[in-house]
């Protein structure tokens, strides 16, 4: 697990506009009644869009635990 | 005059090859009735309110085959349990802007042909399918730029 708090590599998501954008698809994909998992795999796609860098099994983890902590919101 | 939601929907049904007995009708009517996404346990309780010999057995049983003849979906809400609504006559899909994560619904007359066509082809009949898609805005020709990708990271 990284130390940084929100996941992105980038800082805070302020420079990057990547947490706006997972958050934004997986919620649009869940309120269309996609399946959760549908939606998680979309959004994780968004997410190693604005950073392929990522490995795919460290970006899954970041995309779960920001749509998982949204929803306890 | 267009028919009522409940009539629209068995005669979907009769398209889809479904035979339809009392006890479907009536789970037809629940669904057609239903302003919510049902799960399995309120469509039991709002179709035994109206025949009360219908079991749970059968309203599964005739779920997963509405479900199977596509005249029904299945529907998640991340609550862990399953939910029904009509499927929608007019199939879409979505296509995904990777630079904003929005979410843009799409129909294509030819794609939705497509689909059954590949499956027949390949021998099969087409019962389902998960399509997506995703893409980056193109810039404006009137921006100047010609390129297609536009969206920054």
């Amino acid at each position: 697990m990284t130390d940084r708090p929100d996941g992105c590599p980038d800082g805070a998501g302020y420079r990057c506009r990547c947490r706006a954008a997972v958050e934004r698809c997986y919620h649009s994909l869940c309120r269309h009644g996609q399946p959760r998992r549908h939606a998680l795999e979309a959004a994780i796609e968004v997410y190693r869009w604005h950073h392929p860098e990522m490995p795919a099994a460290r970006a899954e983890e970041i995309v779960d635990l920001w749509v998982s902590r949204e929803a306890l919101h | 005059m267009t028919p009522d939601p409940q009539a629209r929907l068995e005669t979907r049904c009769v398209e889809k090859g479904l035979k339809m007995t009392g006890q479907r009708r009536v789970i037809v009517r629940v669904l057609a009735d239903a302003a919510d996404h049902p799960d399995v346990g309120a469509i039991y309780r709002r179709a035994a309110a109206i025949d009360p010999r219908i079991s749970l057995a059968t309203v599964y049983r005739t779920l997963r085959l509405f479900e199977d003849a596509q005249v029904v979906d299945r529907v998640e809400f991340g609550d862990g349990r399953a939910r029904y609504e009509v499927a929608a006559a007019d199939h879409h899909h979505h296509l995904i802007d990777l630079g904003s994560g929005v979410v843009v619904e799409f129909r294509d007359a030819a794609l939705e042909a497509l689909k059954v066509r590949i499956a027949r082809d390949l021998g099969y009949r087409l019962v389902g399918h998960r399509l997506e898609l995703y893409g980056v805005r193109r810039t404006a020709p009137e921006d100047g730029a010609g390129g297609d990708d536009g969206a920054d990271r």
